[in-house]
């Protein structure tokens, strides 16, 4: 039973409300304070961590702008670049063709002139157009000529001018064909 | 009023001390990854370096197929013993340098004549075809001269230069 007038009550619980809240307030502000200072250690640790960081970045970037990665770049792209265009070499042979020329010549067949000529075909692809002249003892000696030709499976589209058969002996022959990469 | 301002003024002080703090900790964090990043360059830079060193040789012998820098009178001249050797006179018609649009190369362009027997002409072409250079037989052409009794060749050769 409270027997306080209720003027007394209003003061009573007035006060009690300030004490409250300036309990409560002073709790806050011990909290934020105590909060800010756990705070500041670890701000000064994480800033030398900073710098020490800053240093080792700074270092890095030096020994990595002496050792001229640049040129080395430069120097392995220009090396890879000789070494592509050397292994595009051409797989074709004149020695070879020239080979394969005599072993298929029959006798009574001479050879008088013999042109080369590398080039690329529609395909794109490297080829070379071999063209021989010659003396034959007779027609049969070119037929048989022709035909071991197209035995070779490198060699393709021969071609013998008709004007080569019309003599019977002696005859002054030309025929050309292509050389394929093997 | 006044514990409220300096609660407001003490939690204000907190928060940016706070965001201070974090950034610190961000900034760091980003100094970590750019140095993690700088390391792995500089362990590619370093292993690059190794192939460098380590393929000096093989790079030598691949500049080694193209003529050299001012090296064209030797190729010339190398040309010329290969001929002696073959037992064929050669003798070189015209001698041209080709600017190529690659930039690492430009093309010899070399025409010649030998005249000699079919079969040292044919060894001359075959000691060409396997020379140490990178060469190109683009035209080649052999006759027989019947009124000289020899063989005669014309012959178009093309090698590549390094640049300077």
């Amino acid at each position: 039973m409270n027997l306080l007038p209720q003027k007394e009550k209003i003061e009573n619980q007035k006060d009690y409300l300030c004490r409250f809240l300036a309990g409560l307030v002073g709790v806050i502000i011990v909290s934020l304070m105590i909060g800010g200072f756990a705070l500041f250690p670890s701000y000064i640790l994480i800033q030398a961590r900073q710098t020490e960081l800053k240093v080792e970045l700074d270092s890095l970037n030096n020994s990595q702008s002496t050792s001229g990665s640049e040129e080395i770049y430069q120097l392995l792209e220009t090396a890879n670049r000789r070494v592509d265009f050397l292994s595009i070499h051409q797989g074709l042979s004149l020695t070879a063709a020239v080979k394969e020329i005599s072993a298929y010549q029959p006798v009574g067949v001479i050879i008088t002139s013999l042109a080369y000529h590398p080039q690329e075909n529609a395909s794109g692809r490297l080829v070379a157009v071999v063209s021989l002249k010659g003396v034959a003892s007779n027609r049969e000696v070119i037929v048989d000529f022709v035909k071991n030709l197209q035995t070779e499976p490198t060699f393709t589209g021969i071609n013998v001018p008709v004007s080569s058969f019309a003599k019977d002996r002696d005859i002054e022959f030309s025929l050309t064909f292509v050389q394929n990469e093997e | 009023m006044i514990l409220i301002v300096v609660v407001l003024a003490v939690a204000a002080l907190d928060v940016w001390f706070w965001f201070l703090t974090n950034d610190a900790n961000n900034e760091s964090s980003y100094l970590r990854g750019d140095i993690a990043l700088q390391m792995e360059r500089n362990n590619v830079s370093g292993d690059l370096e190794k192939l460098v060193s380590d393929t000096e040789t093989e790079r030598q012998q691949v500049d080694s197929y193209f003529v050299g820098i001012d090296q064209t009178v030797n190729f010339v001249e190398y040309l010329e013993s290969l001929a002696r050797v073959a037992g064929v006179n050669f003798e070189i018609t015209s001698l041209g340098v080709e600017q190529s649009e690659e930039d690492f190369k430009d093309q010899i362009i070399l025409r010649g004549e030998a005249t000699g027997t079919w079969s040292n002409l044919m060894n001359f072409a075959a000691l060409l075809e396997v020379a140490p250079f990178r060469l190109d037989l683009a035209d080649f052409n052999v006759n027989n001269n019947k009124e000289k009794k020899t063989w005669e060749m014309a012959v178009l050769i093309k090698a590549f230069q390094l640049k300077k």
